[in-house]
């Protein structure tokens, strides 16, 4: 109970820091800098999330989970293939990222992608117990979820970071 | 066979995995994400896990069968079979797989070696049960459509 409350509390701040980040003052237009980044989406594109889990069942329900919401996915097997995308610059408005992978595991690529300063939503997706779970999220996890998703937590997730259509 | 009678029969088998404790939940997700853009979804992905645990059986085979064992290899391996089993719902699978990765932890090879055949044991039960449900599936919709 004591461990899902300060999760609880993790993710918490996560979402304040990330709210603030889109209401600080930048050089667009009032309504860009007001509105969070999912519904200027929804005036743009769609929304594109990157899929990175090595297990084959995994990357086909969470794209199914994903596409059903109207949301593109593509879909990586480890961390590195994650990164190099980025790299070459690839973007993606929501990242779902499994822990154990082989090349680069999930939380040495989250760490990655934020010294590379990718400011992407990014869900950590994993089995492990939650003393684990603290070392995935400092990494620079948005928030976390335990596998296997659902439709509720799925929505759950979209909901909590304005990533609905 | 009336179509009614062979929708019953679906009906009752699906029923007596989940009362039996073959499936779960999660079975019933993959349920929910069947539609018209994806009507084969359930059998695509069991047929999925069909092909990743054949991969993972033949590795754990191998790893335990290896002198010395590499307990850190089949805890991996048996960590993505579990992953895969609960994907699909496979309960009575994922409980042996945990049972499997505490031997692993203890490095106990003769426990690893018992509850591996437990864990081979669950996945033909619970595939043999699928394939027996999935083809009354098919019959039942050829004769709903007839």
């Amino acid at each position: 109970m004591q461990i899902a409350n300060s999760l609880s509390v993790l993710i918490q701040q996560q979402i304040s820091s990330h709210e603030l980040e889109h209401n600080t003052g930048s050089a667009d237009s009032t309504y860009r800098s007001s509105c969070p980044k999912g519904k200027t989406n929804k005036m743009a594109n769609r929304i594109m999330a990157l899929i990175v889990d090595d297990n084959l069942l995994n990357q086909r329900i969470h794209s199914t989970l994903l596409n059903k919401h109207g949301i593109e996915t593509e879909v990586m097997g480890n961390g590195k293939e994650a990164v190099d995308a980025h790299f070459s610059g690839k973007k993606f408005d929501l990242i779902l990222m499994d822990r154990d992978m082989p090349v680069m595991n999930g939380i040495q690529a989250t760490r990655k992608l934020r010294e590379m300063g990718v400011r992407s939503i990014i869900v950590g997706v994993s089995s492990h117990s939650s003393e684990q779970v603290k070392e995935f999220m400092e990494a620079g996890l948005n928030d976390y979820q335990e596998k296997p998703l659902t439709l509720t937590k799925l929505t759950s997730i979209l909901q909590r970071w304005n990533l609905s259509l | 066979m009336d179509r009614n009678h062979l929708q019953h029969q679906v009906t009752c088998m699906r029923k007596s995995l989940f009362d039996q404790g073959y499936l779960d939940e999660q079975f019933i997700q993959l349920e929910e994400l069947q539609d018209d853009a994806n009507p084969n979804f359930v059998q695509e992905i069991v047929t999925l896990f069909y092909t990743d645990s054949a991969r993972l059986i033949q590795n754990i085979e191998q790893a335990l069968n290896s002198s010395p064992i590499d307990f850190s290899k089949l805890d991996d391996y048996m960590h993505q079979f579990k992953g895969s089993s609960s994907s699909i719902g496979a309960k009575k699978v994922t409980d042996e797989c945990k049972v499997f990765r505490e031997y692993c932890r203890a490095e106990n090879a003769e426990g690893c070696i018992r509850t591996f055949q437990q864990v081979k044991q669950e996945y033909a039960i619970l595939r043999r049960k699928l394939e027996v449900y999935f083809q009354m599936v098919r019959q039942a919709d050829v004769a709903h459509t007839a």
